[in-house]
């Protein structure tokens, strides 16, 4: 085990795949010398070098489709949209192309390549910089999506990605680059598809996924001091959707409470909630409620987005709301 | 009065053929294209050409010159005038043409613009464009300006200035020497005539027009020229770098290819210098002829493949000195120059009214009587 | 002579196979036995036979919603090709993909493709790829005038162009996107010059003489696998039928159809290799009994393939 921050964990799984898979290459927008707009890519350029450490053009349809094409003729591309608000751009590319070729051409067709996509509010970054996109994403049959929290699963998730046999959008969250923690050592993997339970509880199982993973164990801290034990369950993975863990954990608490960064309206959330109605009924003591951003685009104005991201307290409030 | 008119042919097929790939041709746009002939047609406009016959073509070139002329110019019920101005203006007319959107439309334009009897014929295009223009011509002078590649026949020259020299041609007043005869070469295939060249055909090993242009000098078997001369690009550069022969000589020259050796490097194509094997070379006297064939085979006219000689069949190159009449552009704006044509009101009329104030035009004729002495 | 003998007559068998292909398509589509949407390439097959002749099966094409002639060229196989046609599980992709989506990546074929333009940043990619791995492949992306007004053509080419990449972008420039004339569509008429703005050779070439586009693409194919990177071929040329069958094409001048139909670039191609001496009459019979015959085995392969088992609707869609 090595204590790193969230960018270092991600950026040590794409270095450590380079170094294993030649195959493996890095392109985007000012991933070079430039080294990432976050840093992510640091040190890579000067390790690997401009063949595998490709600068692109202002071109998101062109990336998003270098990863479609060079994934198809037998490379394993790492494709970066500098804003996951930029994937608007390239939309055709991600989801006519990338996601449906396989499908498409009945089975015979391999589209391995990772789409990073920094994600998030927090910055006062404003409307076209902020935002939460993976229910647009999840709503496409045929790419995986992934949201890590942990720095663990920052790499983790990476080399998993990266090993997939398929398009898997990897949204790294912004705000939490700086997060430290316990990273293992060496090849790590987080199994695709899995989600974990990072706190246990017994009376509400807050689930979430992304940034709002460490809002959801802050608010279980606060939830605690009032004599309720909440249970933390972080996705990981969005699509494919571990359903089971979310199941067994309301199975356990009776409760659940949605927690996203996304804005409401047929968020994630929307998705978890339905699924959990149909399948875990018998199991709820009451109403499953979601806390989230609002309808709104993200706003500029430092009090107006602090406003805009669900909070720990919101998250506590909607809790003590089902008993 | 004599109405002063002029054949406008631009082609917008030229600058876009294999040798972009082949040699180091750029792309030549047809937005350029359609600038020129904008400039050319303000040098008409103010070199008191009262009329423009123009051919139309696939890509509108002369329509969206004159749509771009912007708000110091206005062009209403076909007349051309500088903004404000409210003289005879320049007329200009499209002639009737049903566009094929092949080379033969130039052909055919120009017999149109002969039949009507123009001045003058300006020509937007390489060889290529100017050997259809020469083949519809009669006697009307040709002034051809270079878009193409490989140009031995037609001016490098800017296109304000070439309006401007075609209007002083077009008007008389242009002087003795500027328009002169120039040579061709005619191609018969089993005795009919099948076609003809101005500068050069080539024969080569190539049984098919393909793509047309002709850049591997080991395709070839022999040569016939009306002319080269030492600063040629294109297959004239062989001759002319062998032993020149000028636009105006009375004859012409062959060259006959060795498979083997190479004696001589010559530019073949923009950026590309080939080694060249001349075998044998000679003039050819006016009626003289080449035998060639049988094939398969194609001659090339003026760089390009046009003629598919087959197995059975037998062609000639003869050197004929009764070619089109063609414009030296800067013989023409000398001798009008030396007849003072431009400085005469009635052309000043037709500038644009912000430069035409009594003020600058006294400012002018302080300067060298420009412009008085006519009046 | 860069062409032999036997390439010529590859060129013009290909030919001939795509335009029977399409025949046959059109009166089984008319039949009902084709559901979907079909576009028909004939009228074009000179670019495809003549660009792909210069083309080994580890190149690379993107092809588009008039894909046929594409992949036939490419090596295609018609059993399969008509088999998806149908919807049948003996086709390319299963019954899945249909005439837009065929797609055989063994052959380098990465696909027709239903949108118009998104061909150009895929094909990008797998000349990346080639680049990268250092094979001497190059792409070929075939796409109509139309999409060269998708920013996709310019991102792609822009980024094939800075990347020096081994692509060769291929515009089919039929004139018409749908019913719409070139002209409404865009203010310049040859697509070549686009090639200027991205400081790669753009060319312009006859697309109904298979002999230009073979020179034409010989030499960018050579070109981008020495590695001197993309370039830009238009190839002029005319589509018979409709955008897709059941359009009339009411909107195509009479004098334009009679004008192009007589520049089919199958007898034109025909005659010139009869006066070459490579064909003649019984042998071009001979190519045409072969080529029905394929076909009536095809439409066999397809009429007696089953449909897809309904459990085939949940299966590829991730690996």
């Amino acid at each position: 085990m090595s204590t790193l921050t969230y960018v270092e964990a991600l950026r040590e799984g794409m270095v450590l795949e380079m170094r294993r898979d030649p195959k493996v290459f890095l392109a985007g927008e000012d991933v070079g010398l430039f080294g990432g707009c976050f840093g992510q890519t640091q040190g890579m350029f000067a390790e690997f070098g401009p063949e595998r450490v490709v600068d692109t053009p202002i071109s998101e349809t062109a990336i998003i489709g270098l990863g479609t094409g060079a994934a198809a003729a037998g490379l394993r591309p790492i494709v970066e949209l500098m804003f996951i608000d930029f994937v608007g751009v390239a939309m055709d590319e991600l989801f006519n192309q990338a996601a449906k070729m396989r499908y498409m051409f009945g089975g015979k067709a391999k589209v391995p390549f990772v789409a990073r996509m920094p994600a998030g509010a927090g910055f006062s970054a404003a409307a076209q910089h902020s935002q939460s996109l993976e229910a647009w994403l999840a709503h496409i049959p045929g790419i995986k999506v992934v949201m890590p929290y942990s720095p663990a699963d920052a790499k983790g998730l990476m080399i998993s990605s990266i090993r997939d046999d398929n398009p898997v959008v990897y949204i790294e969250t912004k705000t939490l680059y700086g997060l430290k923690g316990e990273v293992p050592e060496g090849e790590y993997l987080t199994p695709i598809g899995k989600a974990a339970v990072v706190r246990e509880g017994s009376d509400v199982s807050l689930i979430s996924w992304g940034a709002m993973v460490g809002t959801c164990l802050t608010a279980a801290e606060q939830l605690s001091k009032s004599g309720k034990e909440a249970e933390v369950v972080d996705l990981k993975t969005i699509v494919p959707f571990d359903l089971e863990t979310v199941l067994n954990s309301v199975k356990k608490t009776g409760r659940a409470v949605i927690v996203h960064e996304a804005v409401r309206t047929a968020g994630f959330g929307a998705e978890v909630a339905a699924e959990l109605a149909e399948k875990g009924f018998d199991s709820l003591n009451a109403p499953i409620v979601r806390v989230t951003a609002p309808n709104t685009p993200v706003p500029f104005s430092p009090p107006l987005e602090k406003e805009y991201i669900p909070s720990a307290e919101k998250v506590v409030k909607a809790a003590l709301g089902l008993f | 009065m004599k109405t002063v008119t002029v054949g406008l042919i631009a082609n917008p097929a030229s600058g876009k053929d294999i040798r972009r790939l082949v040699a180091y041709g750029t792309v030549f746009d047809n937005q350029e294209k359609i600038s020129m002939v904008r400039r050319m047609l303000l040098g008409l406009l103010v070199g008191g050409t009262d009329r423009v016959l123009y051919m139309p073509d696939y890509n509108g070139l002369v329509v969206r010159a004159l749509d771009g002329l912007g708000s110091k110019y206005s062009y209403v019920d076909g007349i051309l005038r500088a903004k404000d101005q409210d003289g005879p203006g320049l007329r200009v007319e499209m002639i009737p043409l049903e566009v094929t959107a092949t080379q033969d439309d130039s052909r055919r334009a120009a017999a149109l613009m002969a039949q009507a009897k123009v001045d003058c014929l300006l020509v937007l295009g390489g060889d290529g464009t100017s050997r259809q223009v020469a083949k519809g011509a009669s006697n009307t002078p040709i002034l051809a300006i270079s878009t193409g590649t490989n140009n031995v026949f037609p001016w490098l020259m800017e296109a304000t200035t070439a309006g401007l020299a075609a209007a002083a041609v077009a008007a008389g007043r242009a002087g003795p020497i500027a328009v002169y005869r120039a040579k061709r070469l005619v191609i018969r295939v089993n005795g009919e005539y099948a076609d003809q060249a101005l500068v050069d055909a080539a024969v080569s090993r190539k049984a098919w027009v393909g793509s047309r242009a002709v850049w591997e000098p080991c395709d070839l078997t022999e040569a016939v020229f009306t002319r080269g001369e030492p600063w040629n690009l294109g297959l004239a550069s062989i001759i002319g770098l062998w032993d020149p022969v000028g636009p105006t000589d009375p004859y012409g020259a062959y060259v006959l290819f060795s498979p083997v050796k190479a004696n001589l490097m010559a530019p073949i194509a923009p950026g590309l210098i080939r080694p060249v094997g001349v075998e044998l070379a000679g003039r050819l006297l006016a009626g003289q002829t080449r035998v060639v064939g049988p094939g398969p085979l194609t001659v090339a006219l003026d760089g390009e493949r046009e003629l598919e000689v087959g197995a059975s069949d037998q062609a000639t190159i003869e050197v004929d000195l009764q070619g089109p009449l063609v414009v030296d552009p800067h013989l023409a704006l000398a001798g009008a120059t030396a007849d003072r044509f431009f400085g005469q009101p009635a052309l000043v009329g037709r500038l644009d009214r912000a430069l035409t104030t009594e003020n600058s035009l006294n400012n002018l004729g302080g300067q060298g009587n420009f412009g008085r002495e006519d009046s | 002579m860069d062409i032999g003998k036997e390439q010529l007559i590859g060129i013009f068998d290909k030919m001939l196979r795509i335009r029977a292909f399409e025949q046959k398509a059109k009166e089984l589509f008319a039949g009902q036995k084709i559901p979907g949407f079909v576009h028909l390439y004939a009228g074009e097959e000179a670019v495809a036979a003549g660009v792909c002749a210069n083309l080994t099966v580890k190149d690379y094409i993107t092809s588009t919603h008039r894909g046929h002639g594409h992949l036939i060229a490419k090596g295609g196989r018609l059993n399969e090709m008509m088999a998806e046609l149908f919807g049948k599980s003996g086709g390319y992709c299963k019954g899945k993909g249909g005439s837009m989506h065929i797609a055989d990546v063994e052959l380098g074929i990465l696909g027709a493709n239903g949108i118009v333009g998104a061909g150009q940043p895929i094909a990008a990619g797998a000349a990346f790829a080639s680049k990268y791995l250092k094979t001497d492949a190059v792409t070929v992306c075939f796409f109509g005038d139309g999409a060269s007004n998708r920013g996709t053509f310019h991102e792609s080419l822009n980024l094939a162009s800075a990347f020096k990449l081994p692509v060769i972008f291929v515009c089919e420039n039929n004139q018409y996107g749908i019913s719409n004339h070139q002209s409404t569509a865009m203010n310049i008429l040859d697509i070549s010059d686009r090639a200027k703005s991205y400081g790669i050779p753009g060319l312009t070439v006859d697309g109904n003489d298979p002999l230009a586009v073979f020179e034409a693409a010989k030499e960018a194919v050579d070109r981008a696998r020495k590695g001197d990177g993309p370039s830009l071929l238009e190839c002029k040329t005319w589509r018979h039928h409709g955008h897709f069958e059941g359009d009339s094409s009411f909107y195509k001048k009479p004098e334009d159809q009679t004008a192009w139909l007589s520049k089919d670039p199958i007898p034109r191609f025909e005659k010139k290799l009869i006066e070459l001496g490579i064909l003649d009459g019984p042998k071009v019979a001979a190519l045409h009994a072969e080529v029905d015959k394929e076909l009536a085995e095809a439409i066999d392969f397809a009429e007696r393939s089953p449909y897809p088992a309904v459990s085939e609707l949940l299966t590829d869609v991730l690996a």
